[in-house]
C-alpha cells in the first residue's frame, strides 16, 4: 500500500507545543488522525483514514524498531520511540513518539494510540547515527526476518552496553 | 457514516439544509461530548468541515479530547512506572500546555520526590536489614552463649555438689582422723614412757652387772693369793711335817740313848717322850692343816671357776643389757618420732579440716550463684528467643 515515492531529503518541522495525535484499530489502520498530522504528512483526512499507519514509514527507518514497537504494544505495554517519518511527497519528519494501546472496560486491546512530540535535536542526531547503523546491519541480510533478527540483536548489545532497558534508553537518549 | 461525508463535502444550498447540517453536527459533537464525559476519551468527530466557527468547535472539541487523551494516558503510565519503582518514566512536557502542564510538572515533581525517597528508603533498608543481618547474628551468639552458660552452671552446680559432697566426706575423714590421731599419740606416748622405764631399768641393769662383774674381776687376784699362800702353807707344812718326823726319830733315839743311860738318863727319857709326843702332836696338826689347805685350795679353785663362769654370765647380761638399751632406744625413738608424726598429722588433719569447712563454704555459695546462673541464662534465652522472634517480625514488616 506505499506510495512509490522517494525521499526528498527536505525535514519538515511542525511546533514545540503541538502534538501529532493519531489512532488505530488492532490492525493498524488508520481510524484518526488529527490536523497536525494531516498538515506534516501531507495528507487529507479522507486519504488517510482506513489506510495502514506505515503510509508514513520512510525508508531510512530500520525494521526492528517497528518490530520492537509492535511487540510491545500488542504486549499491553506502552512505548517511546524516536521515528523518521515520511510526508506524501517524500519530505520527512521526527518525531518522539509515545504509543499506548487502548483497552475496553474488560482490559481487552481495541486499538492503538500514538502521540508524537517534538523531539530533541540531540537526541535525534544520536538515533539517526544508530538507526544508519541498525539498517545497514538489516540490509547485510538478504533476507528481511534475518536481517531484522539481526538489527534486533545489535539494538540489545547496544542496551547491554549501556547497562540500560529499552525504556530507560529511551528516556535517556533526550 | 455516509451521510457524514455527505454532509461534510456537500454544498450547503438552502436555509433548510444549512439547519439539517448544522443540526447534524451539533448531534454528533454532543454524543462526542457525552462519551467524553462518561470517560471514553476514544471518539472523535471525523471528517469535520474545514472552515467556519463550526469546524473551529468541532476541531476544538476534537484538541480538547486529543489534550485530555495525552495527559491521562502519560499521567497513568508515568504513575504506573512510579508504582513499579521505574521513576526515570515522567510525563513529558513537550506538547502539553496550561493546566496540563502544570498538573503534568506537579506529578513529576512528585515522582522526583518518590525517587529521592525511594533511594532513601532503599538504602535505609538495605542498612536495615544489614543491621538486622548482624542483630540475628548477634542474637544467635547470644543464645548459643545462654545455652554454653547455662550447661556451664549446670555442670558448675554438679560440680559444686559433688564437690559438697566430697567435702563431707573428707571432713568426717578427717574427724575420724582425728580421732584415730589422739589415741596414736597417747599411745605413742604412753609407750615413750614406758620405753623409757625399760631404758631406765635396763640402765641399772647393766651397771649392776658391771658392778658384779668388777666385783667377781676384783676377787680374781684375791683367790690366787689364797691359792699362792695355801701352796706356801702347804709347802711350810710338808717342812713342818718332815721336821716332826725327825724331831720323831730324835725323840726315839733319845728315849733309846736315854734308855741306855739308865736313871742318869731317866728324866732325859721323860723329856724325849715329851718331845715325841709333841712330834706326834705336830704331825697330826700338820696333816690335819694339809687337809684343811688341801680343801681349801680346791675350794679356791671352785670359786675360782665360778667367778670365771659368773663373769662370763654377768658378761653375757650386760651385753644382752646393751643390746636392750640399744633396741629400745631404737624403740623409743621410733615411738617419738611417731607421737610427733601423728601430732604433724593431727595439725595437718585440723588443717584440712578448716580447709574443707572453706570449700564446702564456696561450693555451698557456687552451688547458689550457679543456680542463678542458670535462671539467668535461662532467662537470656528466653530474651534472645523474644528478640529473634521481634526481630524477625520486624524484618518482615520492613521487607513487606
Amino acid at each position: 500500500m506505499r506510495p512509490s515515492v522517494s525521499p526528498t531529503g527536505v525535514e519538515r518541522f511542525f511546533k514545540e507545543d503541538e502534538i501529532i495525535v493519531s489512532k488505530t484499530d488492532t490492525k493498524g489502520i488508520i481510524t484518526y488522525a488529527n490536523p497536525v498530522f494531516l498538515t506534516i504528512a501531507g495528507y487529507r483526512e479522507e486519504q488517510i483514514l482506513g489506510q495502514n499507519h506505515n503510509i508514513i514509514r520512510h525508508p531510512d527507518m530500520p525494521r526492528c524498531v517497528f518490530d520492537l514497537l509492535w511487540k510491545t504494544i500488542a504486549a499491553g505495554q506502552e512505548i517511546f520511540a524516536y521515528v523518521k517519518n515520511m510526508s506524501k511527497n517524500g519530505d520527512h519528519y521526527w518525531v518522539f513518539a509515545h504509543v499506548t494501546p487502548t483497552f475496553d472496560s474488560e482490559g481487552r486491546i481495541i486499538g492503538y494510540h500514538s502521540n508524537r512530540r517534538v523531539p530533541d535535536r540531540t537526541a535525534v542526531a544520536t538515533v539517526d547515527s544508530l538507526y544508519r547503523d541498525l539498517l545497514a546491519e538489516e540490509n547485510r541480510h538478504s533476507d528481511w526476518r534475518e536481517g531484522m533478527a539481526a538489527g534486533t540483536r545489535m539494538v540489545q548489545s547496544v542496551l547491554e552496553k549501556a547497562k540500560l532497558s529499552y525504556e530507560e534508553f529511551a528516556f535517556a537518549i533526550k | 457514516m455516509s451521510h457524514q461525508s455527505e454532509h461534510s463535502r456537500a454544498a450547503v444550498s438552502s436555509t433548510e439544509d444549512e439547519a439539517a447540517f448544522y443540526r447534524h453536527w451539533i448531534a454528533e459533537a454532543a454524543q462526542v461530548c457525552e462519551r467524553a464525559a462518561d470517560g471514553d476519551l476514544e471518539a472523535r468527530l471525523l471528517r469535520v468541515p474545514h472552515e467556519g466557527d463550526l469546524a473551529r468547535m468541532l476541531l476544538g472539541i476534537n484538541h480538547l479530547l486529543d489534550m485530555t487523551d495525552a495527559f491521562v494516558r502519560e499521567s497513568q503510565a508515568a504513575l504506573h512506572h512510579a508504582a513499579d519503582g521505574k521513576f526515570f518514566r515522567i510525563v513529558v512536557l513537550r506538547g502539553m500546555r496550561g493546566s496540563f502542564r502544570h498538573a503534568a510538572e506537579t506529578g513529576n515533581a512528585a515522582t522526583a520526590r518518590m525517587a529521592t525517597q525511594a533511594a532513601a528508603l532503599a538504602e535505609f533498608s538495605a542498612r536495615r536489614s544489614m543491621l538486622g543481618k548482624e542483630l540475628e547474628g548477634v542474637i544467635a551468639t547470644l543464645a548459643s552463649s545462654a545455652t554454653e552458660v547455662r550447661a556451664t552452671a549446670e555442670s558448675l552446680a554438679s560440680m559444686a555438689g559433688q564437690t559438697t559432697s566430697e567435702a563431707n566426706i573428707v571432713a568426717a575423714a578427717a574427724e575420724k582422723t582425728s580421732g584415730s590421731l589422739e589415741l596414736v599419740t597417747q599411745t605413742s606416748r604412753q609407750m615413750s614412757e614406758a620405753f623409757a622405764r625399760v631404758d631406765r631399768q635396763t640402765a641399772e641393769c647393766a651397771s649392776l652387772a658391771g658392778e658384779a662383774v668388777r666385783q667377781a674381776l676384783s676377787a680374781s687376784p684375791v683367790m690366787q693369793n689364797l691359792a699362792d699362800a695355801s701352796h706356801k702353807v702347804g709347802g711350810v707344812v710338808k717342812l713342818i711335817s718332815r721336821i716332826a718326823g725327825q724331831t720323831n726319830l730324835l725323840a726315839l733315839n733319845a728315849s733309846i740313848e736315854a734308855a741306855r743311860s739308865g736313871d742318869a738318863g731317866k728324866g732325859f727319857g721323860v723329856v724325849a717322850s715329851e718331845v715325841k709326843e709333841l712330834a706326834r702332836q705336830t704331825a697330826s696338826a700338820t696333816d690335819q692343816i694339809a687337809d684343811q689347805i688341801q680343801k681349801t685350795q680346791s675350794a679356791t679353785g671352785q670359786v675360782s671357776g665360778a667367778l670365771t663362769g659368773i663373769t662370763t654370765q654377768i658378761n653375757h647380761v650386760s651385753e644382752i643389757s646393751r643390746e636392750i638399751a640399744s633396741s629400745v632406744e631404737q624403740q623409743r625413738s621410733a615411738a617419738g618420732d611417731i607421737g610427733s608424726s601423728a601430732q604433724q598429722v593431727a595439725e595437718g588433719t585440723y588443717e584440712i579440716s578448716r580447709s574443707i569447712q572453706a570449700v564446702s563454704l564456696v561450693a555451698r555459695q557456687t552451688s547458689d550463684c550457679a543456680s542463678q546462673l542458670v535462671f539467668a541464662a535461662d532467662e537470656l534465652s528466653r530474651q534472645s528467643e523474644s528478640l529473634r522472634a521481634n526481630l524477625a517480625h520486624f524484618l518482615t514488616d520492613a521487607r513487606g
